[in-house]
């Protein structure tokens, strides 16, 4: 018997084969090498298709791009503490925390936050204004926030420049504001209960 | 075909973040097989998955040949993979003795090269063809002929040899992708 064309092969991977076949593949290196060699790459390309990504693992890689890849235009701005946490106005304590206002400086930009306790223990709101020294402020600019206990969220900046982030798990964050190929990277924020800040 | 991946980091490296999401849908499900044939577990996949996209953040630009990109991809998640597996796991189950046949490094290598080429091919076939290869061969289990037939309006008795013909696409694909294969580098820092 000759040896068997990828066809065959291609059958023979599939599950049918005649007797004949069968016993000229126990004879025949080279076939039964073809046949081995389209076997393992069926079985390399299952492997590669069951670790398809999900949307969850193309999220954070989304989040990862935002936070850490190039910027489309250019432009990024380390921002700077302009006006350190201050008591906020009365009607913002909510509990024994205070909400209190952060702002930040960053070219001809400014990001001024307010942090306040969330509904949910250990939880903390963040409301904030991108303000532009005078400029508009480019329509549907982002908000990412991440923190290095695996949280990260994405909003829109409404038409005023505001935004809101709900639940941010207390401890370090990082919040990045992008727009218009502008960005303004706040690294380090520190998101909890202001130590000494009793609110009054 | 390759000049694809020269396009893709182009737009990458220009700021295009639909760009990177496409380059990890097509390049994700390969760093995590590699990760996991290193002997990670599904969890540490995803681990090296992310430290490997970090990696591509600060190296995209440093790539001497973009073209290669799924093959510096592929090394990145074998080292990273086994980074995180000897962090995390005494030494002694790293090297521990096994009676079953351990690929050699260069074996290793050439294997995960292969799985860049095989999911390259895969997606460069027609939409029909790859749908019918999934369907009749990745599947588990595999979908039947008949209702392989139904699905696409086909007689049952057509659906052998249009598979046939299918794969007959794919081997030419990964045969002139095979030609194209070397190996890549980053330079420059990092």
């Amino acid at each position: 018997m000759s040896h068997l064309d990828l066809d065959r092969i291609f059958d023979l991977m599939g599950g049918s084969g005649t007797a004949e076949e069968a016993s000229h593949l126990e004879e025949c290196d080279d076939c039964r090498r073809q046949l081995e060699l389209w076997r393992t790459r069926v079985d390399d390309l299952r492997t590669i298709e069951s670790n398809a990504l999900n949307r969850a693992e193309i999220h954070n890689l989304r989040v990862l791009f935002r936070e850490f890849g190039p910027s489309p235009v250019g432009r990024r701005w380390a921002a700077r503490l302009v006006r350190s946490s201050q008591p906020a106005a009365a009607g913002a304590v909510r509990g024994g925390l205070a909400a209190t206002f952060t702002a930040y400086e960053a070219g001809p930009y400014q990001i001024v936050l307010q942090v306040s306790p969330s509904e949910t223990e250990g939880r903390f709101d963040l409301q904030g204004q991108v303000a532009g020294d005078g400029r508009q402020i480019p329509a549907s600019t982002q908000v990412v926030l991440s923190s290095g206990r695996g949280y990260a969220d994405r909003v829109t900046v409404d038409s005023f420049g505001e935004f809101r982030i709900a639940g941010v798990p207390e401890g370090p964050c990082r919040l990045v504001w992008y727009g218009g190929g502008e960005r303004i990277d706040l690294d380090g924020l520190e998101v909890g209960e202001c130590a000494g800040d009793d609110g009054n | 075909m390759v000049t694809a991946d020269r396009t893709l980091v182009k737009r990458c490296l220009n700021g295009d973040e639909e760009a990177w999401v496409e380059l990890w849908a097509h390049y994700g499900p390969v760093v995590k097989a590699v990760a996991r044939r290193a002997g990670c577990d599904s969890e540490e996949a995803r681990d090296v998955l992310q430290r490997v996209a970090l990696a591509a953040l600060q190296g995209l630009d440093g790539l001497r040949d973009p073209e290669k990109l799924g093959g510096w991809l592929a090394g990145t998640a074998r080292y990273q993979a086994f980074d995180l597996i000897r962090r995390r796991r005494p030494a002694e189950q790293l090297f521990s003795g096994s009676a079953v046949h351990e690929p050699s490094p260069e074996e290793s290598i050439q294997r995960d090269r292969d799985l860049v080429i095989l999911r390259r091919a895969l997606s460069d076939l027609d939409e029909r063809c790859r749908r019918m290869i999934q369907k009749l061969d990745l599947a588990d289990p595999p979908v039947s002929y008949r209702d392989v037939a139904e699905a696409e309006g086909l007689k049952p008795s057509s659906v052998g040899p249009i598979r046939r013909r299918c794969l007959n696409r794919l081997r030419k694909i990964i045969d002139k992708l095979s030609d194209r294969r070397s190996g890549a580098h980053i330079s420059g820092e990092g």
